[in-house]
């Protein structure tokens, strides 16, 4: 038996103290030091801020629902993880786990068993006590329940057993590394067995353990949640009370926070970002964010099943182009298929701008002369549009011809689905900091490699070496070498990744998104 | 034929009306190509996880199927659950029933306020200053889009003076009148001239007309020949406008729901069309297209009791 360690890169680690030095908290990655245990928290307040009060965020969706195994949607996801704990949960720095209702846990060295240590004392917010049954039945729920949309995740869990009342081990049928950041997932919270054997539904009033207790939700309008005032993290959260205000119109949203009648506006355009950077009276934030997207080719068809043409629009389209003209500058160049997170291959080169190369590569092609093909994308939707139009042109410069074909998202998605296209735009995000979901989903035949028809066996060897490969260093090189292959084959034309952009009042202190997109408000304090 | 039977043929009619409106609803709702589960589940839906969810929600069964089950329900006052909330449809719109039905009531009282004075005043200074003045501000009320007219009053009434809310319902009847101001009024906007050229034009006409030249002659007081020779006479055609235009104020409460967050009928309708939520879409296009038919009714009745020489029997 060895103890958890996660890939501890310097950078990784560095950052991860800079963001705890920052928010005036430590993490300690299943070390035992748990995060709850500083019971000074209040004492380290940032300086002109005070704890209480009522904070107001405006967003663009409602949840579809706050049952932890039901919901695909951020609203839901970023909503639950206020009310619910997990064993273990994301660590700052976005690429590690640390404790939740798990104080330790080791794994075994064949990277088949995992021993949790729960932590004592916590309750529930009906008062019940946490138990080692209600974790077992929790997990059993989203591994098997038929409502579960989340089982493929838990597929590989071959028992859950209480060794005592304190002590929770799962085992696999086989190595798989994955297993504790799947488990720190959302979708695998801890809710009460008691209830939910009772046929409770946790979407009309979810109980959990987590920092915030869910007090009411009025449809079309708000979802407010209250302190947990015996949250196992002693001393938070500050904030009495958060509000979740549903304001689906963009423009809206902004002038909200503009007339101080919300503290923080989500998911806010582009296109305002420049405006209300330079206004004194908020502070914008644009975080990272495990998402990419890309232009998918279906490599089934002529002429993009020849790798040459692939690689050709690749070098075609100018991703900085892109990034300055329909991200207003927010965003990175795409240089593989997985967004910033835990073994991106950040030296990976990409596809740089490059017409000279594009056309050389066309001209040894099966298409010298060019051809006509058609791209995509969702109606209605301004960004994929701008895009499209930007693409069109770049690639007439290399003899292709693009008809931009605007559908219904669910008319786009059945085509893609189907593999009835030429060109697509798509995008993928990650609700685990491991690689092993986007892998099997944009890398890996099962979806038929993302609806691409790209077909390669090593890259579905690799992906399972990287599920049972327990060596940190090692698994970075299968994943290093998955993207390479990804990107050398290009059955994607790699774009960007975009940054969550939200906005907040000068008197927020301490709202740092994480790369997963949640945001932990109950680190949140607002200024007197 | 009396006003009992009257009503009673009128609210008859209603039914085959309200039958075929099923049809329509349900034919164009499944003739939008693309799949619901698929729709529901977004990029993560694996084919599995499409199938079954696809078999749940009863997809995969005929159409006719589908719609003698919708149609057996309804007439049992199930409009069906939400794919998204799996709640009933019908207390979603119950609770969402209310902010539009204020809102429109308040769009409808503020465009009577603005639309009635104006009109009058335009009409008795016919061709002169103020009448120039209402007509160029009614033409230019209805030229502007409601969603522009919507971003200037936030931007007046509560970034810069900061007296109103900027969006939102509210939690109390006065709070619903604070916040439902600016949007009351972004439709009254928009209403307010559609009811002022014709008042203009039949206070006109009614002035010239021989019983008003009576009364003038009789020496009736001013106030009380406005009021209850020339008004009630030239308002009639007015309340028909009125009457027609609540159905597409409903329309319109959709954009200006969505602008300023009100909880109502509109936003909810955003919220399923996106989310493909049949049986929300299905209940609110039948729930608006009743109020629509029941403001007609009711329009044709008030028209009765305002005008007695309307004549029922036929």
């Amino acid at each position: 038996m060895k103890l958890w360690t996660l890939d501890r890169r310097p950078a990784a680690v560095l950052l991860a103290v800079l963001v705890g030095l920052v928010a005036g908290c430590s993490g300690g990655a299943g070390s035992g030091n748990s995060p709850g245990d500083a019971s000074s928290k209040a004492g380290q307040a940032t300086a002109g801020a005070k704890p209480g009060g009522v904070l107001t965020m405006a967003r663009p969706r409602e949840p579809d629902s706050l049952d932890p195994i039901v919901p695909t949607d951020n609203e839901s996801i970023y909503t639950m993880l206020l009310i619910y704990d997990q064993l273990v949960r994301v660590a700052k720095d976005g690429k590690s786990v640390e404790a939740g209702l798990a104080e330790t846990w080791e794994t075994s060295q064949d990277g088949k068993t995992f021993t949790f240590h729960l932590r004592q004392g916590v309750k529930f917010h009906n008062g019940d006590p946490v138990t080692v049954d209600d974790v077992i039945y929790s997990l059993n729920r989203v591994k098997s329940d038929k409502k579960s949309g989340w089982a493929d995740m838990y597929a590989d869990i071959d028992t859950i057993v209480a060794k005592d009342a304190a002590t929770l081990v799962i085992t696999t049928k086989r190595p798989y590394v994955p297993m504790l950041a799947n488990l720190s997932m959302f979708a695998a919270s801890i809710v009460p067995k008691k209830l939910g054997e009772s046929g409770y539904d946790f979407n009309a009033k979810p109980v959990g353990s987590g920092p915030f207790v869910f007090d009411h939700w009025s449809k079309g309008t708000e979802i407010v949640l209250k302190k947990n005032p015996d949250y196992w993290q002693k001393g938070l959260p500050y904030l009495d009370e958060v509000r979740f205000l549903l304001v689906a119109e963009d423009n809206t949203r902004n002038l909200k926070l503009q007339a101080g009648e919300v503290d923080i506006a989500a998911d806010v355009p582009f296109s305002s970002i420049a405006e209300l950077k330079s206004n004194p009276d908020v502070t914008v934030k644009a975080e990272p964010l495990m998402r990419v997207d890309f232009i998918t080719m279906n490599t089934t068809r002529k002429p993009f099943d020849d790798v040459k043409i692939r690689q050709a629009v690749n070098y075609a389209v100018d991703k900085d182009a892109l990034i300055q003209a329909v991200l207003f500058g927010n965003g990175k160049p795409a240089n593989t298929f997985l967004p910033p997170m835990l073994y991106h291959d950040d030296a990976a080169p990409g596809y740089k701008n490059d017409v000279a190369k594009a056309k050389e590569l066309m001209t040894q092609s099966s298409q010298p002369n060019g051809f006509k093909t058609t791209l995509n994308i969702a109606s209605g939707d301004s960004l994929q549009n701008q895009v499209a139009i930007i693409v069109k042109e770049q690639l007439a410069k290399i003899g292709i011809d693009v008809t931009i074909q605007q559908l219904e998202s669910g008319v786009k998605r059945k085509a893609f689905r189907d593999l009835n296209y030429d060109l697509s735009y798509q995008l993928m995000t990650s609700d685990v900091i491991d690689p092993d979901e986007l892998t099997m989903f944009g890398g890996a035949s099962a979806t038929r490699t993302f609806w691409t028809g790209y077909n390669n066996p090593k890259v579905d060897q690799l992906a399972k070496d990287g599920q049972a490969e327990t060596d940190p260093a090692k698994r970075a090189q299968i994943y290093k070498e998955i993207q390479k292959i990804l990107s050398d084959d290009a059955p994607y034309i790699y774009l960007y990744y975009v940054p969550a952009a939200n906005v907040t009042s000068k008197r927020v202190q301490n709202f740092t998104p994480l790369l997963t997109g949640n945001y932990r408000l109950e680190e949140v304090q607002l200024s007197k | 034929m009396d006003y009992t039977s009257y009503l009673g043929k009128r609210l008859a009619q209603l039914v085959p009306v309200l039958l075929g409106l099923t049809v329509v609803v349900f034919l164009m709702i499944h003739s939008i190509p693309g799949n619901t589960a698929d729709a529901l589940l977004g990029d993560k839906g694996t084919p599995e996880n499409v199938a079954r969810l696809t078999q749940q929600l009863g997809l995969d069964r005929p159409l006719p199927v589908q719609y003698l089950y919708f149609v057996k329900n309804l007439v049992s006052g199930d409009l069906g659950q939400s794919y998204r909330y799996g709640q009933p449809v019908q207390a979603l719109l119950a609770a969402r029933l209310g902010p539009t039905l204020f809102l429109t009531l308040y769009a409808v009282g503020l465009s009577v306020l603005i639309s009635l004075p104006l009109s009058i005043l335009a009409a008795v200074r016919q061709n002169r200053w103020p009448d120039l003045a209402v007509r160029t501000l009614s033409l230019g009320g209805f030229v502007m889009p409601s969603y522009w007219v919507a971003l200037m009053l936030m931007l007046l009434f509560s970034i810069k003076l900061r007296i109103l809310p900027l969006s939102g319902y509210g939690r109390s009847i006065p709070d619903h009148f604070r916040y439902l101001l600016l949007p009351a009024f972004t439709i009254a906007v928009a209403q307010a001239p559609v009811l002022i050229r014709p008042l203009r034009a039949k206070i006109l006409a009614t002035l010239r007309a021989d019983f008003v030249m009576t009364a003038w002659a009789k020496g009736v007081p001013a106030s009380r020949v406005m009021l209850a020779h020339v008004l009630r006479n030239s308002l009639i055609s007015t309340i028909t406008i009125l009457g027609v235009n609540i159905g597409w104020m409903l329309g319109g409460a959709v954009i200006v729901e969505t602008v300023f967050s009100v909880p109502g009928l509109g936003s909810l309708l955003i919220e399923a069309i996106t989310k493909r939520d049949y049986p929300v879409v299905q209940g609110l296009t039948l729930c608006m297209a009743a109020m629509v038919m029941c403001m007609n009714l009711i329009t044709d009745l008030v028209y009765t009791v305002l005008d007695p020489r309307v004549d029922y029997g036929k």
